[in-house]
């Protein structure tokens, strides 16, 4: 595999990780290019002992985890910055583009999603994106994220028990 | 029905995550309780309903800022860049220099001489 063929097969999987981690555009943007960069960066150096995916979601989730890690450092600064109250919306994923998707009821399910992913922590959506849009095993997810193996699955089945409840809501079976 | 399942069993099940046997049990669970199959096929659903419409396209400036620059890309311009700095050089000889470019044309000449014989 190339360089090309990396970004080119897992661009689009880390710009989603990248969202649902920073739980906005414009940082998912950053976070996702300072990924991908390094991917390609290191891609002479992989050796292929992990699965390609595994490892630029990690060298994501690292990223993500030290951005946090330097916010937290420089808090006390933001705090004291005229700016730093600035209202920032948590979740913002709508782009200038159109919705790719035509019709009312995508934009509909669309919106329940986001709905739902707002109701989850960046982890939970993390082990969200990376088991139900690329199929990643629960032990990668767990190198991944640098969790135990436990906490992928009550993660994920908290995700998912959250989105089943937003687009696939139980049937009301009370006789009326 | 008293069933000793879980959501969070029931996720692991339908990514076939449980150990073969449990994995077994349950096939054979949700055949009799209905509660527990309504929540798997809410599970998946919901899973397909994410898959379809939950991916939001990556920016196509963040792929234009990571795209990988072909060895013949960089080659290509640092070569052009390398012979018109010669020429230039050769030029500026000829015109400021003409003693001493008329002194290396004939050097050059005589080698290329030598080397004829």
């Amino acid at each position: 595999m190339t360089e090309e063929e990396l970004v080119r097969r897992y661009g689009a999987m880390v710009f989603n990780l990248a969202l649902r981690l920073t739980g906005n555009r414009a940082d998912a943007e950053d976070l996702a290019q300072e990924s991908l960069l390094k991917a390609v960066r290191g891609w002479a150096s992989f050796r292929g002992e992990a699965d390609p995916g595994s490892w630029v979601y990690r060298i994501t989730a690292n990223a993500w985890k030290n951005q946090l890690r330097s916010k937290s450092k420089w808090g006390l600064g933001r705090f004291l910055s005229l700016d730093g109250w600035k209202d920032e919306k948590p979740f913002e994923v709508a782009g200038d583009d159109p919705l790719p998707e035509a019709g009312v009821e995508a934009a509909e399910k669309k919106r329940l999603i986001e709905e739902a992913l707002e109701a989850l922590t960046p982890e939970e959506r993390a082990v969200l994106v990376l088991r139900d849009l690329d199929d990643v095993p629960y032990a990668d997810i767990a190198k991944i994220l640098d969790i135990p193996l436990g906490t992928v699955k009550s993660r994920l089945a908290r995700a998912r028990d959250v989105l089943a409840q937003k687009l696939a809501p139980e049937e009301d079976r009370s006789v009326p | 029905m008293s069933h000793e399942l879980n959501k969070e069993e029931l996720s692991a099940y339908i990514d076939g995550e449980l150990t073969p046997a449990r994995q077994a049990e349950l096939v054979v669970h949700l055949g009799g309780c209905q509660g527990c199959a309504a929540y798997v096929e809410r599970l998946k659903k919901a899973r397909v309903e994410f898959k379809t419409h939950g991916v939001e396209k990556v920016p196509a400036k963040v792929l234009a800022a990571v795209k990988p620059r072909s060895r013949m890309k960089v080659l290509v311009p640092v070569l052009a860049a390398l012979v018109g700095l010669f020429m230039l050089t050769g030029i500026a000889f000829k015109r400021f220099l003409p003693g001493l470019f008329s002194q290396i044309q004939g050097m050059i000449s005589g080698a290329a001489n030598e080397m004829g014989k």
